[in-house]
């Protein structure tokens, strides 16, 4: 029933929320999406698109009103506790916001540890030595797993916050503006870490930003979202230099690019 | 990959840093160091002993009557006198500790064991949120003193009545856990861990409630308090705990009834409540701060910078000079906040630019390297202590460091406006947008009501808002982001300024309402002669609003150029590896360029190149001594020893 | 905004009604009552019945509710087991003298705990540390020692306000004054320093946000920021605080009443329970909730006032 390398499968998804005075909120309405094994596919919009809200439903955070959701054959559209502790194996995120992201009470070691223990079947070796290798995925010294977050800083929580993900060895890791928050030099260091990762674990990214050119970089696919409706997807080459949708156009055109080689004045 | 190691410092060059992981001591050692918490808990431990064997401090039966010696002051044999029958009032305040202490425990137990849970279903759970939310409210209504007097004629007992202390003051401490809680539950760690199927009650034991931990322990104390003082209250009602049983409220009546005779009954009685309640006060305070301090990074006293405060080699920047007719002239400018041993931690060094009159000039860079800072300083609303140590300020030939602070703020709003990055907080939630709007106008203007209402419609049109007389109407909640900034930038033209300050004015904007927040700030530059200092991280808004621009790094000007030439020959390794690093000119699939490490914060700052331990270029000589900001081509600056290199090998892009 | 008041008062009624259940499912746990109180403890067990059926005490607990519900439907409250008074004559004769303490001492407390707070909130360290000294102490100084020690220092020392008693309002406005004077002060302490410690903090909250720090930036006078803007902001909480206050102050009013001797709801409600006079506590609870009823309903207004987003919703 399921396509070879089909990882995810997202039907006609329809998300909504209750709004205030009691009035149903459509973030989502009849969204189509798939990744493929070792994909990674950037999701594209402005605040209000609902493509946070799609990641969100992916990994449970938001309810689903109607649709599937179909993650390596097996429909998660509903899934509970139980369930999603098994899927989290496969399924991991990384948020944007690198401060809020790591438990400032617990150290990056019990952090780290968390997704293990909660799967119940990982020693205690086993788990520190598993540490230490995604620390060093990330390219964190070992020496960070005894230490708070409040020691480290915003592109190194991030770090930290991907080795989380890597934790488990997922097949998927749905990264929510995993760079939007950090500055330039930052953003770069993250960006390359995540094509790493790509390249040598083979694990495929569900990209969302609002920042195309981001996208561009490390997508090979993109899904551009407005009001919660897919305006746009194709190979992320061709979403980019040759925009269809009249929307795409418009987001490409709004993103100031720095100029090269072109005098002010002659703008 | 790219691991990034902590650069090594130089002995030479770092004048002093400190490990950054220092030695973590235990809480019990970190409780130790808080004199306050220390007494606070040794008196209550004193308490603790008086409850269980009251016979170890004193050996004086406090129902023994003296009637030789009824009222004494405080005398040798009665260190805090007697009462009206004779009896030693420190040994019935030992006797009473033990019901007053039993009481508070009863209360604080049964409102923390109601109220957290409680709370945390509240914030965790929304149908649950409803229900209690709605149980609080009840409880809160009912009126608290007349159940308190019931409960004591129903049971006659105290501890019943502390019981219903407990229910009472529960909601004030439910609302407290709610709501501290519904703001960590929004945290993106909470929902990581709920993707690993961490279930709702774990969470909101693991990873919530050590969060709320200090709000709840500064309200227990304050439950702890309020308790204490109701049961006092009742016995000295004559209520629950009757004489002749020593009680602290009791002794309090007792003083009452014979206060004209001895006042001085009423000292130790009321003193050991006071000093009882202050305890709890401030054990809770120790405590809350002990905890807290396990997971924060402490500022590391003792690591304190013995650095020159100010960089006088780099003051002769013979690079400047960029118009005769500057609007505003900013040479040599160091800021520094004061640290903790009065030393001056220096945040933006010897910085020196010109902006012309209707210009627009950008100052470039990650954050912290001082391009905010630096704009407060130009406004002259330096925050938190810091103050501008050395350099000038000119507006239009007029020295603003001179001027006082009343000048200051004359300037403000009248030559210079400001307009800052997130619209949405920008405006006072609580007035209407044509409000604030003419209220700036009449300040700078002096216009009648009447005309400021006129002035503002003219505003708002100038700002391009399509229909002014309703956006006027409305309350900064009911317009969009992309409107509240043009608000915003209407409220900074009312007093029609020749300078606008705009610190990261699109950064919190969607992308198509960013270029047209973009275009706006262009066409109101064309149309009325504004000069603006755009203070952004970002190049691509930089390079399509500004002609020239400022490129900042720990604190200095690095670069200064055209911002053409700044993008296609940058002359100074940091602007090169930013325009590198940008996803913009990267292949995809290929690395970007990195700069390896992160900005170092300012007590890190080497007094020779602040960049040099991130630098692909950096050679010995960019580690011996301050580098000075140079002419390097026409128009052009660069704090850098290794230009030649930069201009020959380039940058790989 | 208008609805929201409508519902407001529509949510109170059931709170009425459970109040008044509570009361009487509390009461009947008690032991002994007031047939036994009036009848004295000489009185024989007959006597004591025959007094208690004339009460309608020995009905079921249900059927006195049912009966008390029965009179509250027509606009009564019932009359005192002791004397024979009506609840309701007994009540308004005292609610003056309470309304007058707590209302008095809330706004003192609101105005002296504001303007100290936006002092100190101006100044630094020093100011800082003796509002938190002074909040302290306001919670460390119990209400009923602190007025002893006003009496003391006041009445018996200087003689300048009387110790005990209450003059009407209606008798002698300056009179009433001078016997509210030292209550009121002894009711106020706790909430002066309580408002302003949380006017400072809201001021210092607010001073810090982006629209302060732009008004500033754009030449708005200091006296506008922070009278105009940020104390209204502030408003809020202090507006919280002040209605808590109150139902804080109706309490702490039980033990101030008795110390000055006030002839208030406090005193009447410490004597009927002593006594078991079921109607009256029942009344002075439906009493007191009315109050803090109303109190909730001012401070929801006043959030409407001050805050246009709860208007709009």
């Amino acid at each position: 029933m399921t396509e070879t390398g089909l990882l995810l499968d997202v039907a006609d998804l329809v998300v909504r929320f209750r709004g205030r005075r009691g009035k149903q909120v459509t973030a989502l309405s009849g969204v189509d999406l798939t990744i493929r094994e070792g994909e990674t596919v950037g999701l594209v919009g402005e605040s209000g698109s609902g493509k946070s809200t799609l990641g969100n439903a992916v990994l449970g955070l938001a309810p689903v009103a109607s649709g599937t959701i179909t993650f390596a054959g097996e429909d998660i559209s509903h899934a509970r506790n139980r369930q999603r502790r098994r899927l989290s194996r496969d399924l991991q995120a990384v948020f944007q916001n690198p401060y809020g992201s790591l438990n400032p009470t617990r150290t990056i070691g019990s952090t780290l540890a968390e997704p293990m223990h909660e799967q119940g079947r990982f020693g205690r070796a086993e788990i520190q030595r598993r540490i230490r290798e995604v620390l060093d995925q990330v390219g964190m010294p070992a020496d960070s797993a005894q230490r708070y977050p409040s020691e480290f800083s915003g592109g190194q929580r991030q770090r930290i916050a991907i080795a989380r993900a890597l934790v488990l060895s997922p097949r998927l890791i749905i990264c929510d503006e995993p760079v939007s928050a950090l500055d330039l030099s930052i953003q770069a260091q993250v960006l390359n870490l995540l094509g790493d990762l790509k390249r040598e674990l083979g694990v495929s990214l569900l990209f969302i930003s609002h920042d195309l050119a981001v996208v561009r970089y490390i997508a090979d696919s993109i899904v551009v979202l407005k009001h919660g409706e897919i305006v746009e997807r194709g190979p992320a080459a061709q979403v980019y230099d040759n925009p269809q949708a009249e929307y795409t156009q418009r987001l490409l055109a709004a993103a100031p690019a720095p100029v090269t080689h072109v005098p002010f004045e002659s703008r | 990959m790219t691991s990034s190691p902590t650069p090594a410092p130089d002995s030479t060059t770092w004048i002093a840093t400190q490990p950054r992981n220092r030695r973590r001591r235990g809480p019990l050692a970190r409780f130790i160091r808080k004199p306050l918490g220390v007494a606070a808990a040794v008196l209550l431990l004193l308490g603790v002993v008086a409850s269980f064997a009251p016979s170890l401090l004193t050996s004086i039966d406090p129902q023994a009557a003296d009637f030789a010696n009824v009222l004494s002051g405080p005398t040798a044999a009665h260190w805090l006198g007697t009462d009206s029958l004779g009896r030693d009032i420190l040994s019935r305040i030992i006797y009473g500790t033990g019901p007053a202490l039993l009481g508070v425990l009863i209360a604080v137990g049964v409102a923390a064991l109601v109220a957290i849970p409680a709370g945390l279903a509240a914030a965790m759970f929304r149908p649950v949120d409803a229900v209690v939310t709605r149980l609080n409210d009840l409880v809160m209504s009912i009126p608290g003193i007349i159940v308190l007097l019931m409960v004591l004629a129903l049971s006659g007992s105290m501890n019943w009545a502390m019981v219903a202390v407990g229910l009472l003051t529960a909601p004030g401490l439910v609302r407290v856990v709610r709501s501290s809680a519904a703001t960590v539950t929004e945290e993106p760690y909470i929902a990581a861990a709920r993707v690993f199927g961490v279930g709702k009650w774990k969470i909101a034991f693991r990873h919530v409630l050590p969060r709320i931990a200090g709000p709840i322990l500064v309200n227990v104390s304050l439950i702890a308090a309020n308790a204490l003082v109701t049961a006092a209250g009742l016995n000295f009602l004559g209520l629950g705990l009757t004489p002749p049983t020593p009680s602290w409220g009791g002794l309090v009546a007792d003083g009452a009834a014979v206060m004209n005779q001895q006042p001085w009954t009423l000292v130790p009685s009321g003193g050991v409540i006071a000093i009882t309640v202050i305890a709890f006060v401030l054990l809770g305070d120790a405590i809350r701060d002990v905890t807290a301090e396990g997971w924060t990074a402490g500022r590391s006293k003792g690591a304190s910078i013995t650095r020159a405060t100010t960089v006088p080699a780099t003051s002769s920047d013979d690079a400047v000079i960029e118009s005769a007719d500057a609007l505003l002239r900013v040479r040599d400018l160091s800021i520094a906040f004061p640290d903790a041993d009065g030393s001056a931690r220096s945040v933006v060094q010897s910085v020196s630019f010109d902006i012309g009159a209707g210009e627009a000039v950008g100052i470039v860079g990650e954050s912290g390297c001082g391009k905010t800072i630096t704009g407060l300083g130009v406004l002259g609303m330096l925050p938190g202590g810091a103050r501008v140590v050395s350099g000038s300020i000119q507006l239009d030939g007029v020295e603003l460091l001179e001027l006082s602070p009343r000048e200051r703020a004359a300037v403000r709003g009248k030559t210079i406006a400001f307009v800052s990055q997130e619209p949405m907080t920008a405006l006072d939630p609580l007035f209407t947008v044509g409000y604030q709007i003419s209220q700036a106008v009449r300040v700078h203007t002096g216009a009648s009501r009447k005309r400021a209402a006129a002035r503002t419609l003219e505003l708002l049109e100038q700002v391009r808002i399509v229909d002014p007389k309703r956006v006027a109407r409305s309350y900064p909640h009911e317009i969009s982001g992309g409107m509240a900034q043009r608000v915003s930038i209407a409220i900074a033209l009312a007093g029609a300024p020749r300078l606008l300050i705009a610190d990261e004015p699109t950064t919190a904007l969607d992308v198509t309402v960013q270029a047209e927040i973009v275009a706006l700030l262009r066409t109101l530059q064309e149309e009325t002669g504004l000069a603006v200092m755009l203070i952004s991280h970002d190049l691509g808004v930089v390079s399509a609003l500004c002609e020239r621009a400022v490129v900042m790094y720990a604190g200095q000007a690095v670069e200064r150029a055209p911002v053409g030439e700044l993008m296609s020959t940058p002359l100074h390794p940091y602007s090169a590896g930013l325009l590198s690093a940008n996803p913009h000119f990267a292949t995809p699939g290929s690395r970007l360029q990195t700069i390896p490490g992160s900005v170092p914060p300012p007590d890190k700052w080497p007094v020779s190149c602040h960049f040099a331990d991130r630098c692909a270029l950096a050679t010995e000589a960019c580690r011996v001594g301050p580098i000075p900001l140079v002419a390097v081509a026409p128009g052009r600056a660069s704090r850098c020893v290794r230009v030649d290199a930069l201009q020959t090998e380039g940058v790989a892009r | 905004m208008l609805i929201l008041i409508l519902k407001r008062v529509l949510i109170s009624i059931p709170l009425l009604f459970v109040v008044s259940v509570l009361v009487f499912v509390l009461q009947s746990f008690i032991p002994g009552d007031a047939a036994q109180q009036i009848a004295g403890p000489q009185a024989s067990p007959e006597m004591v019945e025959k007094l208690r059926e004339a009460l309608g005490l020995n009905l079921p607990v249900w059927e006195q509710y049912a009966r008390w519900l029965g009179e509250v439907l027509h606009g009564s409250l019932g009359t005192s087991l002791l004397n024979g008074q009506p609840v309701i004559d007994a009540l308004n004769q005292r609610l003056p003298t309470t309304l007058s303490l707590v209302i008095g001492s809330t706004v003192i407390a609101t105005i002296v705990g504001v303007v100290l707070g936006v002092i100190s909130s101006r100044g630094k360290g020093a100011a800082a540390r003796f509002i938190d000294v002074l909040s302290i102490a306001g919670l460390a100084v119990p209400g009923f020692w602190l007025a002893l020690l006003l009496i003391t220092v006041f009445s018996v020392q200087l003689g300048i306000f009387p110790a005990t008693g209450y003059v009407a309002f209606a008798d002698s406005p300056s009179e009433w004054l001078r016997s509210l004077a030292l209550p009121v002060a002894a009711l106020s302490l706790t909430g002066v320093t309580a408002i302003a410690k949380q006017t400072r903090e809201a001021m210092l909250d607010v001073q810090a946000s982006d629209f302060i720090r732009n008004l500033r930036a754009n030449g708005i006078p200091e006296s506008a920021i922070v009278f105009r803007h940020a104390l209204r902001s502030s408003a809020v909480r202090i507006v919280t605080i002040s209605g808590l206050l109150f139902i804080g102050a109706l309490g702490g009013s039980v033990v101030i009443e008795q110390v000055f001797g006030l002839p208030g709801l406090g005193t009447l409600a410490v004597s009927a329970t002593t006594s078991k006079d079921l109607p009256m506590i029942q009344g002075i609870a439906v009493y007191f909730t009315l109050i803090v009823i109303v109190v909730n309903l001012a401070t929801d207004i006043a959030y409407g006032w001050i805050n246009p987003k709860v208007r709009t919703s």
